[in-house]
């Protein structure tokens, strides 16, 4: 379906790296998905001991502020990275549910193809983008060790490992499984937030589509009427305004499905910034660092804005339409759903913070704060 | 000489200021008369040659700001200068990017419904916002005038000099600046002589202009809000006598000549004294016991028709009907207007409270160190007064608009619904849903613009001069 082709690249990444499962239908053979469920288990025991790995190294370096501080930014990922991982391996059932709801037909009228096809598009294009900057900024990582390596200077990995990889048989093969866990944990991270983007940017356009169905209704009546000519043109108004109303309460409950790691990663993202501040990094690095943790929060509170904004541009539609001539049954009818209308919809992270922009605007004023504190009274 | 162009709508309302625009640099071509291709050459020349020099004068300054980078007081006073003089600059950029959407909004109005009835009072509300945005412009123009004059009156009196702070003996040394209002870089010598007058002439023209292009886009958007708000005003005022009409349209026989003469005399009115609770002192005219439109007679009922149930002609009923589909389609029509100027303007408003907020910030630390009247004290009071003036001048007529848009909700239920027809009673309730939310200018959908608005910049400014005060 077109509304459900807009998550299609998301899941394609998340199951070929073994964080999603595969949906019910594609299970044909018993034996894949056996053996999708034993891989899915493996990535995330993989990360589960990468991150383990890294715990020990900054307890090790504990003192070492320079190392410490190139560690701890990676650790901070790495333990968002498992928080989601977790969400979407055991609520898999409730993700499933979410897929298959946007194939629901009154999501997928095709009188608005354009605006869900250009919705899938872009959607695509950014998850792309998105996890595609991820898997350079690990490329280049790993660029620097090789050259440091070819030149004899001595490497040292931000994580615990036993083996002595000063032999370059060993050290490829620590070099590849380093490259491997971080390529993983950057898609994940990305792929994941885009995701949920993604749901919420579809959220929007089945508004933007519900206003569009909502203004132009009495034209849509007399349009029915002149094709066949022995229906009453205000049973064909009602007809085509519950259509509206039920269209309306799918979109309300679909975004009731509310995934309580947004909180997390809000306070994350703020804990963040603050801390990278303190300690003590090089210039440049911390501004790539910085920037990586407000595109992340970024994006989701622009999101949320797009759904609040759109749902509250509701009522204006209703109200534009042509209703001063209607009869007075109809026009009582769009008053009850303007007295609903009137509360947009606001997604919540944790159902306690609402995305917005404000939001985005208040953790960075707070962090700042903190920050400008913290530096004072070093 | 130039034959007059044919505007209408919101044009002609706004051409003064649309001439100023364009006679300030602003890259606006449309609305003239004469648009042979060599008259638009010229003045995309001249449009393009006012850029090109603000911008230079603009490097120049900025280059100045790296040169002396090194002192603080030096860094800090320059780099508020940049970026007082950065509105500017956004605003050129912003105006020659988003032209088209500027046009669009200009033109929503240029068809407008109207009715018989109505007339009058839409000629008055238009009278009233045209005077208010005449007023506003003077007041902008005399303002941007008046800074003008009092900056280079001011670089005359102090010590034209420079703070450096000497790297061995730690003591700050002055060393010697030209007697300029503004601190730049030129490449040919200004101390004294050719240079000096070029140069002061040139910051004199690049004072004035580029003012005059940040405050003048400013003008456009709050006379934008003043127009709307008349149009408010407008709607509220025709409310009474609407329902009185449509209470015409299912009662019996009415006085239809009483009825169509609109009255613009509100006599009826008694506000209630607090002491005096006696309530038949609020109810004093037969109008408000609501006697005259059913029941017991009065003026508006005439009870001498013979043929005709509500006693109208076809041409008065059809009058009577057309006035709600009048009201809506008017109040429709300024909810788009708002609509299109919340999506012009709106990023450049979150441009300007970006950019204002750093000065701020900058500014009150400057203000920590006055010590004194003098020039110091003067130039950052009058930096100050000016940066929050121009967040005030938006702020107060967004927080305008809101109140309005609200207060329509208020005027529908205290005029007389329940006398009206169902049908009447119908539409008090759709607006009345539709008002509840007041319509709002938000700058990008980051923040609102009203006067919480400049409450909590102006706030956040004492705070910071105060933590700062503290700390000194």
């Amino acid at each position: 379906s077109l509304s459900g082709s807009s998550v299609f690249t998301h899941l394609f990444l998340l199951r070929c790296c073994g964080f999603c499962r595969l949906s019910r239908s594609s299970t044909a053979r018993r034996g894949l998905s056996v053996a999708h469920e034993v891989y899915r288990a493996l990535t995330l025991t993989l990360t589960v001991v990468y991150l383990l790995q890294e715990c020990v190294y900054a307890y090790q370096e504990r003192t070492d502020m320079d190392k410490l501080s190139r560690v701890m930014f990676l650790l901070l990922c790495h333990i968002t990275s498992v928080a989601k991982q977790l969400v979407f391996y055991l609520d898999a059932d409730r993700i499933d549910y979410l897929i298959a709801t946007l194939d629901d037909p009154s999501y997928n009228e095709m009188s608005h193809q354009r605006l869900l096809v250009d919705a899938s598009r872009w959607a695509s294009r950014f998850v792309w983008a998105y996890s595609g900057c991820a898997v350079v900024t690990c490329t280049l990582w790993i660029v620097f060790p090789i050259i440091y390596h070819v030149q004899g200077q001595t490497v040292e990995f931000p994580f615990w490992i036993q083996i002595d990889y000063t032999k370059s048989s060993m050290f490829v093969v620590v070099l590849l499984y380093s490259y491997y866990v971080t390529t993983l944990v950057g898609i994940a991270n990305t792929t994941m937030d885009a995701f949920m983007a993604t749901i919420l940017g579809q959220c929007k356009t089945q508004f933007t589509i519900l206003r569009i169905k909502f203004e132009t209704l009495p034209t849509r009546a007399k349009q029915a009427l002149r094709c066949d000519s022995e229906q009453n043109y205000d049973e064909v108004l009602m007809r085509l305004f519950h259509d509206c109303l039920k269209h309306y309460q799918k979109i309300v409950s679909a975004i009731l499905i509310q995934f309580g790691i947004g909180a997390w990663i809000l306070c994350m993202a703020a804990y963040k910034i603050v801390n990278l501040s303190v300690l003590s990094i090089e210039f440049a690095s911390m501004i790539l660092f910085i920037s990586c943790i407000l595109t992340e929060l970024f994006l989701y509170c622009y999101y949320g804005n797009e759904v609040s904004t759109e749902s509250e541009r509701l009522v204006t539609s209703i109200y534009s339409m042509e209703w001063v001539g209607a009869r007075l049954g109809f026009q009582r009818g769009l008053l009850v759903l303007l007295e609903r209308a009137r509360r947009p919809v606001r997604p919540a992270a944790g159902l306690v913070i609402p995305l917005s922009l404000q939001t985005f605007l208040k953790i960075i004023k707070s962090s700042y704060t903190f920050y400008a504190v913290l530096r004072q009274t070093k | 000489m130039m034959t007059k162009v044919k505007t209408q709508g919101l044009v002609t309302d706004l051409m003064p200021c649309i001439r100023l625009l364009q006679a300030a640099g602003h890259f606006l071509f449309n609305y003239h008369a004469d648009t042979s291709g060599m008259n638009m050459l010229l003045r995309k020349i001249y449009s393009s040659a006012h850029a090109v020099l603000i911008v230079v004068h603009y490097i120049c300054m900025g280059i100045n700001m790296a040169q002396y980078k090194d002192e603080v007081n030096e860094l800090t006073a320059n780099t508020i200068t940049v970026l007082f003089f950065a509105h500017s600059i956004i605003k050129l950029a912003f105006f020659a990017f988003n032209s088209k959407s500027f046009y669009r909004t200009l033109a929503v109005w240029n068809q407008s419904n109207s009715h018989p009835l109505f007339t009058e009072s839409d000629a008055r509300y238009h009278q009233i916002s045209l005077s208010k945005m005449r007023r506003l412009l003077y007041f902008i123009c005399g303002m941007t005038v008046f800074s003008v004059i009092s900056w280079v009156t001011l670089t005359f009196f102090g010590e034209s000099v420079r703070m450096i702070a000497s790297k061995e003996t730690n003591e700050t040394l002055t060393e010697p600046a030209p007697r300029l209002p503004l601190k730049a870089w030129y490449p040919f010598k200004t101390m004294s002589g050719g240079g000096y007058v070029f140069a002061f002439i040139y910051q004199i023209y690049f004072l004035l202009f580029s003012m005059a292009l940040a405050n003048l886009l400013d003008v456009i958007f709050c006379s934008w809000l003043i127009f709307a708000c008349e149009q408010l005003q407008h709607l509220k005022a025709i409310m009474k006598p609407l329902m009185e009409l449509s209470a015409a349209l299912d009662t019996y026989r009415p006085n239809t000549a009483e009825l169509f003469r609109v009255s613009s005399t509100d006599k009826t009115e008694k506000v209630p004294d607090a002491v005096d609770m006696d309530i038949r002192g609020i109810y004093s005219t037969q109008q408000d016991f609501g006697m005259t439109l059913r029941g017991a007679g009065g003026k508006l009922q005439n009870f001498n028709a013979e043929n005709n149930p509500n006693g109208l002609t076809a041409k008065q009923e059809m009058l009577a009907r057309s006035a709600i589909k009048y009201w809506v389609e008017r109040h429709k029509h300024v909810v788009r207007l708002v609509a299109s100027i919340g999506d012009t303007y709106g990023t450049a408003l979150l441009f300007h409270m970006l950019v204002s907020t750093i000065t701020l910030t900058l500014l009150a630390y400057q203000a920590t160190k006055i010590n004194g009247i003098n020039v110091y004290a003067f130039s950052t009071i009058g930096y100050l007064v000016y940066t929050l003036g121009q967040v005030f001048h938006f702020c107060i007529f967004g927080n305008r608009l809101i109140e309005e848009s609200s207060s329509v909700m208020e005027a529908a239920y205290s005029c007389q619904w329940y006398d009206g027809s169902e049908e009447a009673k119908t539409f008090v309730q759709i607006v009345c849903q539709q008002c509840q939310k007041a319509m709002t200018i938000s700058g990008a959908k980051f923040f609102n613009v009203s006067l919480d608005l400049f409450a909590s910049v102006l706030g956040a400014v004492v705070t910071y001069f105060m933590v700062l005060i503290q700390l000194k």
